[in-house]
């Protein structure tokens, strides 16, 4: 069949769209295998950035904190989300709908006010700065986005599967264990991983709050840059990007997102 | 298997008497049906039976054993919802496993009993399948098998037909029936449709606003109505209102009807006359002496292929008649016509 002009258009959009979003990633992995410091092409292949990066104590360090705050930050955000999506779903309550219209405003609010407005907070309050204080100020983060994942899964829930389980004899736990979390499993693996996100990419609250010496990969990243770049940095990007892709795989293969069920 | 027994229940919700001192019997391996508009307490009623909801005062028995504070799951019911909540994530074979898992039965009766199941409802061979690859008519065999494999005491059926369009709800009222007689189980189910209500049950109850209003086997409803409201309700009927007059119905027209019994009480009174009973008779015909005989004018013809529906009028009452289609007189709409039927066919009933 012959391309219509309209269908080129498409093309060529679709290209420069993937091109802008994966050329700079490409580059700069190709790069974190390039020996020279300087960019010079062609690219001499060599490991040396990844060996220096093994023996650069603050860079892991900070990578080690991104890593704690944003699984604990998962872990906090995505149980209390999903507790607040279900009871959201399930029980009626007084200034339900303010809560629930609460949730979004944090979501607009520009990241360097709400840290603002955090660190100050948390010096008024005594809570100071650090590790503890970048999990709150992520969970708080962090928790909108999961809850706004894990509602939209649930809207989809037909109370009946409920009480369809009970009916067949199934005690409230198998319940839960068999009908109920099967059907939310989609919805909170996609709410844990915008948690995760959202605290491992954080940058402007974690500055906020880091204290000197306690720093997250972000936070180093900025600092390094600051100082003068190094391809370094190139090199623990390239391992965070490729994690972050496996984990997608992994999670995408059992779960398949979308309207599925 | 085993009888189930609600007496003197009562279930309000808030201001709303749903239910109201309601007492049935329902019979060991019998097929009743609980018949009524919507927000006349029949699904509230089931739900009191299931245990989804616990009645305010009264008594449920299952099989001789007061059940009315247990909660659902320790019933041992089997219920058929009316989207079939089939679980979405499972196949065939769990779905209809579910009861029977969680029983912790042992992987090989589990094996055998979903089997036979499935063979009953004559889905053998889709054990591998998903909800979201069948049919509306094999999900709700689905979800017939996932309710009576574990061998509930009773079958539960909450509208089970509605979801289906008519062709098939036909050949799932047959299916269903022969179901409930090769397994022999208490089947009690809800329904809005008095055809479903007649054609597969034994026994039907009349609900409305939250009353008993009457039961019976679905012929006697159908003959003998004790209100108004279950002689419309239930089928079709005309209401012919007047006063007891020397145990005769009087008109307000002056027409007199014998009724299926002479008329014992005085004052006024409301009789009943299903329209296939009815028959438009030539001007010039003998008529039995045991007829009623009235003349009213035919306003319109509905032909409906194997039957016609007469719509006519008398004074300020309308009438319908439906006749077979076979050997139909020649009438034009703007005629008048003679009405005949028989005494017994007109009864008496509450307004």
């Amino acid at each position: 069949m012959k391309a219509r002009p309209i269908n080129v258009l498409a093309r060529v959009y679709l290209g420069l769209v993937l091109a802008f979003l994966y050329v700079p990633i490409l580059v700069m992995a190709a790069m974190s295998f390039n020996a020279s410091q300087f960019y010079m092409l062609p690219i001499d292949w060599s490991f040396d950035w990844y060996v220096k990066l093994a023996s650069n104590a603050r860079l892991l360090e900070a990578t080690r904190n991104s890593i704690v705050v944003a699984l604990v930050t998962t872990a906090i955000a995505s149980v209390l989300g999903t507790a607040a999506s279900i009871a959201f779903f399930r029980y009626d309550f007084r200034f339900k709908k303010v809560l629930q219209a609460a949730l979004f405003p944090p979501i607009a609010i520009p990241w360097l006010i709400t840290g603002t407005a955090m660190l100050m907070f948390f010096f008024w309050s005594g809570i100071g700065r650090g590790l503890h204080a970048m999990i709150l100020g992520h969970v708080a983060l962090a928790l909108p986005y999961v809850i706004i994942v894990v509602s939209a899964r649930i809207k989809g829930f037909d109370p009946d599967l409920e009480s369809a389980a009970r009916s067949l004899g199934a005690s409230p736990w198998q319940v839960v264990r068999h009908v109920t979390l099967p059907y939310l499993a989609p919805g909170f693996i996609a709410g844990a991983l915008f948690a995760f996100a959202v605290s491992f990419d954080q940058f402007v609250i974690s500055y906020f709050l880091s204290v000197p010496g306690v720093s997250t990969l972000p936070v180093e990243i900025y600092t390094a840059i600051k100082k003068g770049f190094t391809p370094e940095i190139n090199a623990i990007s390239t391992l965070v990007i490729a994690f972050s892709i496996t984990l997608l795989v992994i999670v995408s293969r059992f779960y398949r997102f979308g309207g599925d069920r | 298997m085993a009888s189930v027994t609600v007496s003197h229940v009562n279930k309000a919700f808030g201001d709303f008497q749903a239910l109201s001192d309601v007492s049935i019997e329902f019979s060991d391996g019998g097929f009743y049906a609980l018949l009524g508009p919507s927000g006349s307490g029949k699904t509230t009623l089931l739900r009191q039976i299931a245990g989804f909801s616990f009645p305010d005062s009264g008594e449920i028995l299952i099989g001789g054993e007061a059940v009315e504070s247990l909660p659902v799951e320790k019933r041992n019911i089997g219920m058929m919802f009316q989207n079939y909540a089939l679980f979405p994530n499972m196949s065939v074979f769990d779905n209809v496993a579910f009861g029977l898992m969680v029983r912790n039965t042992p992987k090989r009766e589990i094996e055998a009993r979903v089997g036979e199941a499935l063979e009953l409802v004559r889905l053998s061979g889709y054990d591998d399948r998903k909800p979201h690859q069948l049919s509306g008519g094999q999900r709700q065999r689905v979800a017939l098998a996932r309710a009576i494999v574990f061998r509930p005491r009773v079958l539960l059926l909450d509208e089970p037909l509605s979801a289906l369009d008519k062709a098939l709800r036909l050949g799932m009222q047959v299916e269903l029936k022969r179901i409930q007689r090769e397994v022999g189980i208490t089947t009690i189910f809800v329904t809005h449709d008095q055809e479903e209500a007649l054609t597969l049950s034994d026994k039907v109850g009349v609900l409305k606003d939250g009353k008993l209003l009457q039961e019976g086997t679905p012929r006697e409803l159908y003959e003998r109505p004790a209100t108004a409201f279950a002689a419309t309700f239930l089928g079709d009927a005309n209401l012919f209102d007047g006063s007891a007059d020397d145990g005769e119905l009087a008109l307000a027209d002056g027409a007199r009807l014998r009724t299926l019994e002479p008329l014992a009480r005085t004052g006024p009174v409301t009789c009943a006359v299903r329209p296939e009973k009815i028959a438009i008779v030539a001007a010039d015909a003998a008529i039995s002496s045991d007829s009623n005989v009235l003349e009213a004018e035919l306003e319109e013809i509905i032909f409906a292929g194997n039957s016609l529906n007469y719509l006519l009028r008398r004074g300020d009452v309308s009438l319908r008649v439906f006749a077979q289609n076979r050997a139909a007189a020649d009438l034009q709409p703007g005629q008048r016509v003679r009405l005949a039927w028989r005494a017994a066919d007109t009864i008496p009933v509450e307004a």
